[in-house]
């Protein structure tokens, strides 16, 4: 089966409560399910953390350019998508990925390296697998109930979301896809 | 990104006063305030909502913070008026309207940032906000005596293959989008008072904004005098592709010239350099390389400012000369370690 790795980061590790990892945890979970129903298999999701005096400052993002500065100074080596969790990301949006990111996180600004996730709550099972489909290659798409739709409902998820066969192929192309 | 989407009838005024106390099961503060910064969705008194909020002392200081952000992008004037009203903040309330004051702000609200920078939520990101904060304001207001610019470590040039990339001016219409990207940052600036160039870096498109006044002998011996904010730098956003202010470039004058530093909107210095007046006073030539820090590349900026125009050009390492940090390893957050 097709798999990708994912890399959690906690950016200001010290604010993440017992309920916040308890959310990422049904983020992880929905991820899985949504890459599962196309047979590619999410894998990893192993955690690591950037204290709060070492994020300095950007454990609460203020800005799309915050959030791509925070990717530029972290990284995690290794063919993983890095998927950064910051307890709040201000502005109207939850979160910010390229559409098909690089290969190379080593690679400077203006590139952004890996995807940032605000934690909404349940909607955050949302947020995590749309922004990943985004680094892995997928644009928004016009179907509601597909995962790529540019809105989640704020209660999150309550059936798994859409992605098309052409959606998978897309995502079998970028280079942290690894295949059988 | 991603949109929450909201039933409208959660988004009376009352519901979403209760989601930002954290008082009722339908929505999240972190969800409430999302929602109150996406100008798109008709929220009942959202200004009056997001003011309350910032002062409200039964509300979250992260989420205080947070509705202070939101309202300075809503809501200028308020935000600045929310953001020196604010009286022994937590970190995030502090860091808030630190930042308000120095972008919205005006030059006697240095007093208001130190008086911020005094107070119980002392750490060092504050400290190191109110230091950016006041020098903005000095360099908005081109406030004299601000003392020798520090000395920043700074990349060695890059070898010959790294990318060479060179400026060219921009349209009409390509420019009154990216100065519209900066207002929502600067609201003063417009294409009377300023120049836009286009940068090719990678397969993205860069911008710089730079003040008009350096096309002419009298506006360069204005900014030769005292600190100013010279300029932005706009970058596509890395999803949708929309511009926002990347880098603010500050100058502040020298015994030979212009000490030059382009920084994050948060203050961390991310190029540095030097500019000095050419033969006969008729322009200003400049360099710049990148400060040491993580993720940091190798490169070398080179500008030439004349009566003609303004030309911009250079090197840069594709990949970073400084790598970028490692985070530590916390197996306590594996949700398998939870399952």
């Amino acid at each position: 089966m097709p798999h990708v790795a994912v890399n959690l980061i906690y950016v200001g590790w010290e604010n993440f409560t017992t309920d916040d990892l308890a959310v990422v945890d049904a983020a992880c979970w929905a991820t899985r399910q949504v890459y599962w129903q196309i047979g590619f298999d999410m894998f990893g999701f192993d955690a690591y953390s950037i204290g709060v005096t070492d994020a300095q400052g950007y454990s609460y993002i203020d800005s799309d350019s915050e959030a791509q500065w925070l990717t530029s100074e972290w990284t995690i080596p290794g063919n993983a998508v890095d998927v950064f969790l910051v307890k709040s990301y201000v502005g109207p949006t939850a979160g910010l990925s390229p559409v098909k990111g690089t290969c190379n996180k080593y690679e400077t600004w203006p590139s952004m390296t890996g995807a940032v996730v605000e934690l909404v709550g349940p909607a955050t099972n949302g947020v995590m697998p749309h922004e990943i489909g985004h680094y892995l290659g997928l644009d928004h798409d016009g179907d509601p109930a597909n995962l790529m739709y540019r809105s989640v409902d704020a209660g999150g998820f309550t059936s798994v979301p859409l992605l098309t066969f052409g959606q998978s192929l897309t995502i079998a192309q970028h280079c942290f896809t690894t295949l059988p | 990104m991603m949109y929450l989407d909201v039933p409208a009838e959660r988004l009376q005024r009352d519901t979403m006063a209760a989601a930002l106390r954290g008082a009722t099961a339908v929505m999240t503060a972190g969800e409430a305030v999302s929602v109150l910064s996406n100008a798109a969705v008709d929220v009942p008194e959202r200004d009056d909502l997001l003011d309350e909020t910032v002062a409200a002392d039964d509300v979250a200081d992260t989420v205080r913070g947070a509705a202070l952000r939101a309202l300075a992008r809503t809501a200028p004037d308020r935000a600045v008026a929310a953001a020196r009203n604010v009286r022994d903040p937590g970190e995030q309330v502090a860091l808030a309207a630190i930042a308000t004051l120095g972008r919205l702000g005006g030059p006697a609200d240095a007093a208001a940032v130190a008086r911020l920078a005094g107070g119980t939520a002392v750490t060092p990101v504050v400290v190191a906000r109110a230091d950016f904060a006041r020098t903005l304001l000095a360099h908005r207001f081109g406030l004299k005596n601000q003392g020798e610019p520090p000395s920043l470590d700074l990349v060695a040039e890059p070898g010959s293959t790294a990318d060479a990339f060179v400026s060219n001016a921009t349209g009409v219409t390509g420019a009154s989008a990216i100065l519209a990207a900066v207002r929502d940052w600067a609201p003063e600036v417009s294409g009377e008072t300023h120049v836009v160039l286009a940068i090719a870096c990678r397969e993205q498109l860069i911008h710089l904004v730079l003040r008009r006044e350096l096309l002419d002998a009298q506006g360069r011996t204005g900014l030769l005098a005292a600190p100013a904010v010279l300029g932005f730098v706009v970058s596509p956003n890395p999803e949708h592709g929309n511009p926002g202010v990347a880098l603010l470039v500050l100058s502040q004058p020298t015994a030979v010239g212009l000490a030059l530093k382009a920084t994050r909107t948060t203050g961390e210095p991310v190029y540095s350099g030097t500019a000095e007046p050419t033969a006969n006073s008729a322009g200003l030539a400049a360099d710049l390389y990148a400060v040491r820090r993580p993720g940091a590349p190798a490169c070398h900026i080179r500008g030439l400012v004349s009566e003609t125009g303004i030309e911009v050009f250079g090197r840069s390492g594709h990949t970073a000369a400084i790598p970028p940090r490692v985070p530590e390893r916390r197996p306590e957050g594996d949700p398998s370690k939870r399952s």
